[in-house]
């Protein structure tokens, strides 16, 4: 065993991992370990097939390096810069991805719903938007298996869609913001229930990888969790990926592909501790979410004959309602994302396509002070007195459908990084139906916060969430992969994240991305 | 430091908050602490790094003004932060593509602000007094400056960079954390109470603070 592969086995408690040389050709190289790439890899070495995991960030050990503050959690983030361009520019960094082993899943709040069947075929109910090359039936066993792999508490029945398995887990507690919910929702006769959460309600036995430890409410999943308890992949998927014999390589950054004269790609190179390395492979499967996953290809003018990759940038209508109430709610305990509603997935009269579901948000000091600053432009001595009711604020927020237009995208700058890349430029304007959308979600939680009690309610408009730049479909003038996640171009690439969604769905993505990922390892599999 | 005649920041709610006391116990880890002490102890170099010595001076003045600190005893230096950052070409991960790059976007808008100083009140930004530094500050937020100075630099968008990065720094401190009553990091074993006012007994409580009678203020329970 080589001494990276010795640290690797011991931060992740194996006896012995695999190591594969570079000369080596493996049966798959997985960029990115996020919830795009460590369930196929866990998959794909299960199966016997040979495979690398370049990760560009640090293998992190959350119980010791975890701290409970968030300027000290900043490394977590991607924070190479990105250019936010257009009439609505999409702040990065803190939102959208991650940097180590388990990517974005290291700061995801664990919120994990799963999307409704008509999510799929937006354009065959609406009109508007794309559906997907899949159908909802399809993904059914996978959000299953993912659930229970990784442990999602949520409420069994669930009030929504069509009739599903019970959670494995029973639901998290409900904190402050959770109960303004359900109280502001029950005086509109709005359903509620306890959100399905990637985080364990009681100690569980996630098959495969051992126990876990119950969640401690200690309400900071959005800047890591030291416990475990939160279901990200460096806690689940990749040490099944580990054990199944997969090799993991943290601090390795991709930045070229070498194509070989019938198209193929022969190696990728990457950069680790200032060295350029290459690493050879039969298939190249490209997990690096919805930003870095078209910077990837088009800095290596790849797979992009049809002009498609980078276009259809997506990120979901987020806006938040901020208020302060008489009650202390102190915002930082428990699950974040502790209540759910999906009454108005489709709402009844609306002037928009789709719809979004509504939740109670907790939130940690420096995000909201930063959030406060940016959204109302309050500074001064009003500031400093506005932040001393901190401990009395509440939030809700939407996550809601977003059109693809093939002008919003992902495009490389003029100016370079630190590894001398072009940074990327992102443009987003939200049209007209976003408008609608956010105007009438803005409606739903002002009347929500008002029957809860909120005072001095501010919003703050926001677009999260990133999908859509590398899209499936079956037209391949109109799309860069097709149902299975490979490149319509390129024989043996395969891409696996948010980047391949035709639409961006009225749910937080990670489940769908992990479900997907998981699928098309499968599909890769059945055609060996 | 700040003119005595303009408003001022009255004393916290949580003025009996004991936060060091808190961070010296079992219920906050080893690297909790070490990330607030570590952030403490930085002190500003006599010369800064990046920006020059008049573009600092502006900035120090500019962070008196967004997040007033007369009421702590020890402020922190919020334009040093700046500074830091920007020596370590560190950043949060993206910025307004209005916007040049961080370093030349703060230093050019330093260079404007004193500007506006001498064009509207035949002074510096720094020599100013606090309200016409309002002044200024409250126009750069709604955009309204004028000055070639100001061309291909959005005035509002550069106010809105500078405002949360001072914010976040301070409220990222245990000074910003223990004004808002703010016990977070103190998470182990965990947060037993967590529905509405419910409160763990490490929490604290607010009291109510007179500060029309006196700036000592007069601690009562709530």
């Amino acid at each position: 065993m080589s001494s990276d592969a010795r640290v690797i086995a011991s931060r992740y408690g194996l006896g012995e991992t695999r190591a594969f040389g570079h000369d080596d050709v493996v049966d798959a190289l997985v960029i990115g370990t996020g919830p795009g790439g460590a369930p196929l890899a866990a998959r794909l070495a299960a199966a016997g097939l040979s495979v690398v995991m370049l990760e560009a960030g640090r293998a992190w050990d959350p119980g010791t390096e975890f701290a409970t503050d968030e300027a000290a959690q900043h490394g977590l983030f991607w924070n190479d810069e990105r250019i936010s361009a257009g009439t609505n520019p999409i702040a990065f960094g803190r939102n959208n991805s991650g940097y180590g082993v388990g990517g974005g899943s290291l700061h995801y709040t664990a919120y994990v719903p799963r999307p409704q069947p008509d999510d799929f075929r937006l354009r065959s109910g609406t009109g508007e938007g794309v559906d997907w090359p899949i159908a909802h039936d399809e993904l059914l066993p996978y959000f299953d298996e993912v659930e229970r792999t990784i442990g999602v508490s949520g409420p069994s029945p669930y009030p929504w869609g069509p009739p599903r398995p019970d959670y494995p887990l029973p639901p998290l507690p409900r904190n402050g913001a959770a109960q303004l919910m359900a109280r502001g929702c029950d005086e509109l006769d709005i359903r509620t229930a306890s959100a399905p959460n990637a985080a364990l309600s009681v100690p569980y036995d996630r098959p495969g990888i051992g126990p876990g430890r119950a969640c401690t409410n200690r309400g900071f999943c959005q800047a890591g969790c030291s416990t475990g308890a939160k279901g990200s992949m460096d806690v689940t998927y990749i040490p099944l990926a580990l054990r199944a014999g997969a090799e993991l390589r943290p601090g390795s950054h991709a930045t070229l592909f070498e194509v070989d004269g019938r198209g193929h790609i022969s190696g990728v190179v990457y950069s680790r501790d200032g060295r350029e390395l290459r690493q050879r492979a039969h298939h190249v499967f490209l997990c690096a979410g919805a930003i870095e996953t078209p910077r990837l290809m088009l800095l290596n003018r790849l797979g992009n004959r049809n002009d498609q990759v980078g276009r259809h940038f997506m990120a979901h209508v987020g806006l938040q309602l901020w208020g302060t109430f008489d009650e202390d709610v102190r915002p930082y305990k428990g699950i974040p994302g502790g209540l759910i509603s999906e009454d108005t997935h489709r709402p009844a009269g609306a002037n928009f396509a789709g719809g979004y579901l509504v939740q109670s948000i907790g939130i940690m000091p420096v995000t909201y002070a930063g959030q406060l600053a940016r959204g109302r432009g309050l500074w001064g001595p009003a500031l400093r007195e506005h932040m001393r009711r901190y401990v009395n604020a509440a939030g809700i927020n939407v996550l809601g459908e977003c059109l693809p237009s093939p002008d919003n995208r992902v495009e490389l700058s003029g100016e370079t990084d630190v590894r001398r890349l072009p940074k990327p430029v992102i443009s987003f304007d939200a049209g007209p139906n976003e408008r609608a959308l956010a105007a009438h979600a803005e409606r739903t939680l002002r009347a929500i916060w008002d029957a809860a009690g909120a005072r001095d309610v501010w919003s703050f408009p926001r677009f999260a969430h990133t999908a859509g730049t590398c899209r499936m479909g079956t037209d391949r003038d109109t799309s860069v992969v097709d149902a299975d996640g490979r490149s319509h171009e390129v024989p043996n690439l395969t891409i696996s994240d948010n980047s391949t969604f035709p639409s961006v769905l009225a749910a937080n993505p990670s489940l769908t991305i992990m479900a997907l990922s998981l699928r098309t390892a499968d599909r890769h599999l059945a055609r060996r | 430091m700040v003119d005595t005649t303009t408003a001022r920041v009255p004393r916290s709610p949580y003025a009996t908050f004991d936060l060091d006391g808190l961070l010296a116990s079992d219920h906050v880890s080893a690297a909790t602490r070490r990330a607030l002490a570590e952030r403490r102890a930085i002190t500003a170099p006599p010369v800064p790094r990046v920006l020059s010595v008049p573009q600092m001076r502006v900035l120090r003045a500019v962070a008196i003004r967004l997040v007033p600190q007369d009421d702590q005893e020890d402020p922190v230096d919020l334009a040093d932060r700046i500074d830091a950052r920007l020596a370590a070409r560190e950043g949060d991960g993206w910025r307004y593509g209005a916007l040049p790059p961080d370093a030349e976007a703060i230093g050019t808008a330093m260079v404007n602000l004193d500007q506006s100083g001498w064009e509207r009140f035949s002074a510096g930004f720094a020599d100013l007094p606090p309200e016409r530094q309002d002044e200024i500050l409250a126009a750069m937020q709604r955009g309204e400056m004028e000055g070639q100075g100001w061309e291909g630099l959005s005035p509002a968008l550069i106010f809105e960079e500078l405002l949360v990065e001072m914010v976040e720094t301070f409220y990222a401190g245990s000074r910003g954390q223990r004004d808002i009553g703010y016990a977070g990091m103190a998470d182990l074993p965990g947060w037993d109470h967590i529905g509405l006012d419910e409160r763990d007994l490490r929490e604290p409580i607010r009291v109510q603070i007179d500060n029309r009678q006196d700036r000592t203020g007069q601690l009562t329970g709530e």
